[in-house]
């Protein structure tokens, strides 16, 4: 049988005394889109730190295409193929938009199809290219966080993963954002997504998994129709 | 007048000596939040190296004075590798006692009586444009300087190692999450500080013939006050403080009666201080400076 894209398996990140992440499992398959939902501080976005090895995991284990991940640098794991698209899109405000680009290359096993990823990244986030000589600052917080998904994904990651991407954005804005995603996940690229618009994000994923204080407290699949009472009692407890 | 210009061209003269330390200092701090006080040891180790090698060829020294301190500088990184996650105050209090380690070897070594290292002594011959006396050491300075300071720029704007170099100075998390490799970056930083800590000794040696163990010292000094005058958190800004503090040196003595050149260090502090009151970041520097590592 074919090893899953990523596993997390019985993973415990603790800050002092915190228990941020409780012996969580879950797993991707490839091409599988999954969103992490739930309340403030149930550990999501620790959860998408600890992949990316900037964050310290106290036990269990974390594996990509079958292989532990497991105390690499951030780096290392970005080199690997997986992407992580962070929280507030930590763009580097003072580059061009196109430096900002050309930092997420870094992240690239092959310079094959470079060229036909920056394409398709242009034709999804035209402003992108359009923008290429400005200053990054300059961008809208829509604009910046397109720019945030393009420089993710011209490291042609295997695994991609976003930590609220619509955090602080316009309604029509976050739909644009969504279809975007939609594409990328028409591509085949495996999606992990943290999100505060649990409704938005349980339409958009393959699966939604709901983490309270530090463990999954519900799983949906795609078919489940959103349930707004099951909902409240995996945020808030019964 | 002609005394004014005179000031001016050597204030340029010494404030690019300064500009080039406070670069050295500002490159390293920039990916490591690291404020190095051993710089100074770097450039006095490659002053000694000019000493020991009195007897060869000027270009022989020139080579071996850079490879002592780009290799010293790689050591101290070497050194400091385990103190990346320490506090900030952890890795400056271990700068100082690594600095003062090495000027104490140097003067167990070599004592404290200064030896001349006759490096180039020609440079400080003068040629005369009207009434106006510039010393060769002078336009040399200055050509290093600014040759130099171009030269960190087109590293750091139009090279693929420079980007990553600012992008790790920028939000060093961040690049490391996009494959920016943490120590390939300070390892550049150190090698290329290193460089400059040596181009400061060779342009001091003519000059200051004599090494002494305090050598590179009393330069990084005003160097490391002109970067926190200009502010520490960007390069730029803190290489012009650095040119600042070196040319304000050479106005206020120069405009002091020479019976109160004793005053000198006092002047230029005193105006560091109302500077930094106005100004606590720096003097170019605006709102305030993130330190977030990772």
């Amino acid at each position: 049988m074919a090893s899953a894209a990523l596993e997390v398996e019985n993973l415990e990140v603790r800050f002092g005394p915190v228990r941020a992440v409780r012996s969580l499992r879950f797993s991707l398959e490839r091409g599988e889109a999954v969103a992490l939902i739930g309340p403030n501080g149930a550990g999501k976005s620790t959860t998408l730190l600890t992949i990316m090895g900037a964050a310290q995991s106290q036990g269990g284990d974390i594996r990509f295409n079958g292989q532990s991940i497991l105390g690499l640098a951030p780096e290392a794991i970005s080199r690997l193929g997986i992407a992580l698209v962070p929280e507030g899109r930590r763009i580097f405000s003072d580059f061009s938009v196109e430096e900002n680009l050309r930092l997420g290359f870094l992240g690239r096993r092959t310079a094959d199809g470079l060229e036909e990823d920056l394409a398709w990244v242009h034709s999804l986030f035209p402003i992108v290219e359009e923008f290429g000589s400005r200053p990054a600052g300059q961008l809208s917080g829509g604009q910046q966080q397109q720019l945030a998904i393009a420089r993710a994904l011209v490291a042609r990651p295997e695994v991609l993963l976003l930590d609220e991407p619509s955090l602080g954005l316009a309604p029509t804005v976050v739909d644009g954002l969504f279809d975007a995603l939609v594409e990328i996940r028409e591509r085949g690229v495996t999606i992990l997504i943290v999100e505060q618009r649990a409704e938005l994000a349980v339409e958009f994923a393959d699966r939604s998994l709901v983490m309270r204080n530090g463990e999954i407290a519900l799983t949906l699949s795609g078919d489940d129709p959103f349930d707004s009472d099951r909902m409240t009692t995996a945020y808030f407890g019964s | 007048m002609t005394e004014f210009i005179q000031s001016l061209v050597d204030g340029v003269a010494l404030g690019s000596l300064y500009a080039l330390a406070a670069l050295g200092i500002g490159l390293v701090f920039g990916v490591m939040r690291l404020v190095n006080f051993a710089y100074g040891e770097l450039i006095t180790a490659a002053a000694y190296t000019l000493l020991l090698t009195k007897d060869l060829p000027v270009g022989l020294r020139i080579i071996l004075a850079l490879a002592v301190a780009v290799a010293l500088s790689l050591i101290m990184e070497f050194i400091f590798r385990p103190l990346r996650v320490a506090t900030p105050a952890t890795m400056l209090v271990t700068t100082f006692a690594i600095s003062f380690m090495l000027q104490n070897v140097a003067v167990l070594v070599f004592g404290t009586r200064g030896e001349s290292m006759n490096f180039l002594p020609d440079l400080n011959k003068a040629f005369e444009i009207g009434d106006i006396r510039i010393r060769w050491i002078t336009v040399v300075s200055i050509v290093a300087g600014a040759g130099l300071l171009s030269a960190t720029a087109y590293v750091l704007n139009r090279t693929d190692i420079g980007l990553q170099m600012r992008a790790a100075a920028a939000d060093f998390r961040t690049a490391r999450l996009l494959g920016v490799k943490a120590t390939r970056v300070i390892v550049f930083a150190f090698a290329l500080s290193g460089v400059l800590a040596a181009v400061v000794a060779m342009m001091l040696a003519v000059q200051r013939p004599l090494a002494t163990p305090s050598f590179g010292f009393l330069v990084v000094i005003p160097a490391l006050v002109g970067v926190v005058v200009g502010g520490l958190d960007r390069l730029l800004p803190a290489t012009i403080g650095g040119f600042l503090i070196g040319f304000a040196t050479v106005i206020i003595s120069d405009l002091l009666p020479s019976e109160s050149r004793v005053f000198l260090n006092s002047a230029l502090f005193g105006l560091v201080i109302v500077v930094l009151l106005v100004r606590p970041n720096g003097l170019f520097i605006q709102g305030a400076a993130s330190g977030e590592r990772l």
